[in-house]
């Protein structure tokens, strides 16, 4: 099989002719001196080939074949810049690159594809961009992976209508999501931090597979999920959005940014969104809401800013979201005994500063600090059980930035120090935890012409738990102009809350059982991936494959086997997950991208007392995404597939096997989307599920949810049915932008 | 909702059809940059008659795909001309040009760093 994958690589890797040569300097500015920069990289965006500066920042490139082409200089810590080369003949350049004291934001220049693996990255990052987002209109983060694969989302219960993320299909706690680099999306919030924020405001969302840098922390088991709001210097002037589906779902978007004065040093941005959903919906005639009834509400405002010898970005946002699910004509409050409700309540409140100094003397040095405080109450009710918690946080990090000698070597190091106190009660039994865990963490990154080694180191100091280290290795190979090959291996772990991790299961009146110690869980992550761009008649195609594997050396297991019991106990024996991804994307023709993937997840555990597969996870699945934009931009069409394989479901009671089989039945949805824009405009028609596919039986004994054998967390397939939504935007683009360089 | 796909589809295949007096050229401009890009495109492609623009930067040449019998080519070089910019061997409005972002004025990327 490996064989052929390489021999299939060599016969895809085509061979440039080259007529000249672009040759030259790359020049870093920070703090108003110039040096050149080692290990910077210059490369043309069509051919994708590319060079990297010597240790006098000299490089030489073959000019492609193809003309003209982009030429893009990129160094780490310093903006990227391009050049657009139009002529064979050799040419002598001199770049100078200007300093950005925040580190890893991506910019993108450009023409760039809506998303895609960034090849300049040593990780494994895919990025989806705003015209990603756009494919998929509605409503929140969670919603953004939809036409994405390495992502998946999932509905937790009937009920309440959370839904979780899976990343190599393990649970949405293994993987660390980030605001901004702030990794906030932990604790209370993991269930529904993510749909908190709305996808109007994500300027964009990075993936990263396996685990993360260590420079933000050590919870990034499977990967890594970082969302970039939009910036206060670059968000609209003025941005509308309304949204409205067939289930009665009604949205709200606003928002602006501008700069404060005339120096364009300061400048800020605010942020609204309300939402609702209106409606009673039961498509699959179970007598529950397929979808609760909600009431949302989310504001943010930030301020930037950039001088020459110091940046700050400061932000505070809050939300209240309630939600009322359960039986239909269910109302909250009310003292109908006989209905089986779910209330749910979540409040957020939290602020962020982020603040980057450039050292006086060190040229390429800088500082960074990041303060984050947080404020998140829940309060749950579902049928007679009932959840509240409380969750305060304070994260600090202190990140220092320089070279060792020359821009080949870089070092991050820093401090970090993270506050968590819990206060939960769960069925009125309260369960406490104050946790402090001071960290430090150091990272060296050798760049050279063809090689890219990351190599980082934390540790940390758990007040309950002791010392951890986190070790991480990440490997980026270019084997040629066309191919990437990145490894990764390293190690993570996080402090698990059994009922907070879980909430949704309170959507069984399973009775819980914990028979767990209460320690960190602890994985191991290694993978790699080969990158593969090439020409298929003439046009630009790529294939992208990889693979991980998740071991655990320590784990809380959630155990269903046993119908009439949720047990939590640690892991016994072996539990791994071996993710195998294949994509492969072509654009046949101007402005239209197809993309279709395979991915196979073998995720296992004892369960049970058996070695099986882990339930709700389907072995096989596959995704087709056909965008297409006209080339007056007036029209952007998006249809997208998916197929679910088979998965294992909770078993169930013996009186109710007949209807509830033990294993999923094989599933497509069709998501599409049409967006017409004029000028200002975008309006936006869109369905999904399509197929109107609705799960059969999705709760067991839903005619008794007060009884003993009630349970709605058996979803796997949409229970609502085919939706419909008409939306419009409304966009006044930034006039104020700053001149990004002297003229 | 087969309904839905089947709007879906019909406005798919409207956009493939009809190729009658509908032609296809492309103007030698004098606009050099992104924000260049934008402008005459977005001016164009709102722009009755005119079914796509596209201008290349590198080369500064505007591909113009237009129905004849609503719009002609000189037209259209008389639209970019009022817009500020050299379209073949019409000039530019000297007025219009002078208000030209400075990345867009002749000459604008000449005082880039490359």
């Amino acid at each position: 099989m490996k064989k052929y994958f390489f021999a299939l690589l060599l016969v895809l890797t085509f061979g440039q002719i080259s007529f000249g040569q672009v040759s030259g300097v790359i020049y870093g500015e920070s703090d108003g001196s110039k040096e050149a920069l080692v290990g910077a990289q210059a490369y043309f965006l069509g051919a994708q080939s590319g060079a990297i500066t010597d240790v006098e920042g000299k490089f030489s490139l073959a000019i492609p074949k193809q003309i003209p082409d982009t030429l893009v200089f990129q160094f780490t810590g310093f903006e990227a810049d391009t050049m657009i080369i139009t002529s064979k003949e050799a040419i002598e350049i001199e770049v100078t690159l200007y300093s950005n004291i925040f580190l890893k934001e991506i910019v993108a220049e450009g023409r760039q594809k809506p998303s895609g693996i960034l090849r300049m990255e040593t990780l494994q990052v895919e990025q989806l961009n705003e015209g990603e987002l756009r494919k998929a209109a509605c409503c929140n983060i969670s919603e953004s992976f939809e036409t994405n694969a390495s992502v998946d989302v999932n509905f937790t219960d009937a009920v309440s209508g959370a839904r979780r993320i899976q990343m190599m299909g393990l649970d949405g706690v293994y993987t660390q999501v980030q605001l901004e680099n702030v990794p906030v999306f932990r604790g209370l919030s993991n269930t529904f931090g993510l749909t908190s924020i709305p996808g109007t405001w994500v300027e964009s969302i990075q993936i990263t597979k396996g685990t993360g840098s260590v420079m933000n922390g050590y919870e990034s088991m499977a990967g890594l999920i970082n969302v970039e709001l939009k910036k206060s210097e670059t968000a609209e002037t003025f941005y509308f959005n309304a949204y409205g589906n067939r289930f009665g779902r009604a949205e709200v978007n606003l928002h602006g940014g501008h700069y404060v004065g005339k120096s364009h040093k300061w400048s800020t941005g605010w942020f609204v969104h309300g939402s609702g959903l209106f409606a009673e919906n039961d498509n699959n005639k179970d007598g529950f809401r397929d979808i609760p009834l909600s009431q949302t509400a989310s504001v943010m405002n930030r301020w930037s800013y950039s001088g020459e010898k110091m940046e700050m970005k400061f932000m505070i946002t809050g939300s209240y979201d309630q939600k009322y699910g359960g039986q239909l004509g269910y109302s909250p409050g009310s003292n109908d005994l006989s209905r089986y409700g779910v209330d749910i309540l979540n409040r957020n409140l939290e602020a962020y500063l982020k603040t980057g100094f450039f050292l006086k003397k060190r040229r390429f040095g800088s500082i960074g600090l990041i303060y984050n405080a947080k404020l998140f109450e829940m309060n749950t009710r579902f049928g007679n059980e009932s959840y509240d918690g409380l969750e305060k946080r304070f994260y600090f990090n202190a990140i220092y930035s320089d070279i060792i000698g020359n821009t080949n070597n870089t070092i991050n190091a820093g401090l970090s120090f993270v506050y968590v106190d819990m206060d939960e009660k769960f069925n009125q039994v309260p369960i406490t935890r104050e946790e402090i865990v001071p960290g430090a963490f150091a990272e060296y990154t050798y760049t050279g012409q063809r090689i890219t080694t990351v190599l980082g180191v934390r540790g940390d100091y758990h007040n309950l738990f002791g010392f951890q280290t986190s070790p991480r290795v990440h490997l980026k190979w270019r084997l040629s102009e066309h191919t990437d090959l990145r490894i990764t291996g390293g190690r993570g772990w996080r402090v698990p809350n059994y009922v907070a991790d879980n909430v949704y299961m309170m959507a069984t009146n399973r009775i819980w059982v914990n028979n767990a110690n209460l320690q960190p869980e602890i994985s191991w992550n290694m993978g790699g991936s080969v990158v593969q761009g090439f020409k298929l008649f003439g046009k630009t195609a790529g294939i992208t494959v990889d693979y991980y594997h998740t071991r655990f050396v320590d784990q809380l297991i959630m155990d269903l086997e046993d119908p009439y019991t949720v047990q939590f106990y640690n892991m016994q024996g072996t539990s791994y997950s071996n993710t195998l991804q294949a994509e492969f994307n072509y654009e046949p023709f101007n402005g239209f991208d197809f993309k279709v993937i395979y991915k196979l997840t073998d995720v296992k555990a004892n369960f049970g007392g058996e070695f099986q597969q882990k339930m709700m996870v389907p072995v096989h699945r596959g995704m087709v995404n056909f965008a297409y934009i006209t080339r007056n931009k007036k029209w952007e069409f998006d249809l997208t597939g998916t197929l679910m394989g088979m998965m294992r479901l909770n078993p169930v009671p013996d009186a109710y096997a007949a209807d509830f089989p033990e294993r999923s039945d094989v599933f497509g949805t069709i998501n599409a989307q049409i967006t017409y824009v004029y000028k200002k405009w975008d309006f936006y028609l869109g369905g999904e599920n399509l197929t109107n596919y609705i799960q059969k039986n999705a709760i067991v004994g839903a005619d008794e949810p007060f009884g003993n054998y009630f349970d709605a967390t058996r979803v796997y397939a949409p229970i609502a049915g085919a939706n419909v939504y008409i939306g419009v935007r409304y966009k006044i683009k930034r006039k104020d932008k700053k001149e990004e360089h002297k003229h | 909702m087969k309904a839905v796909i089947i709007v879906f589809s019909l406005l798919l295949t409207s956009l493939a059809y009809g190729q009658e007096k509908k032609p296809q050229i492309v103007i030698q401009t004098s606009a050099e940059c992104g924000q260049c890009k934008d402008r005459v495109e977005e001016k164009l492609n709102y722009t009755s008659g005119i079914i796509f623009s596209e201008l290349d930067v590198p080369t500064k040449q505007l591909t113009v795909k237009y129905k004849a019998n609503k719009i002609t080519a000189d037209e259209i070089r008389k639209i970019l001309s009022d817009l500020g910019y050299d379209a073949d061997d019409v000039k530019a409005d000297p007025e219009a040009m002078a208000k030209l972002p400075l990345c867009c004025q002749p000459g604008g990327m000449d005082g880039h760093d490359h």
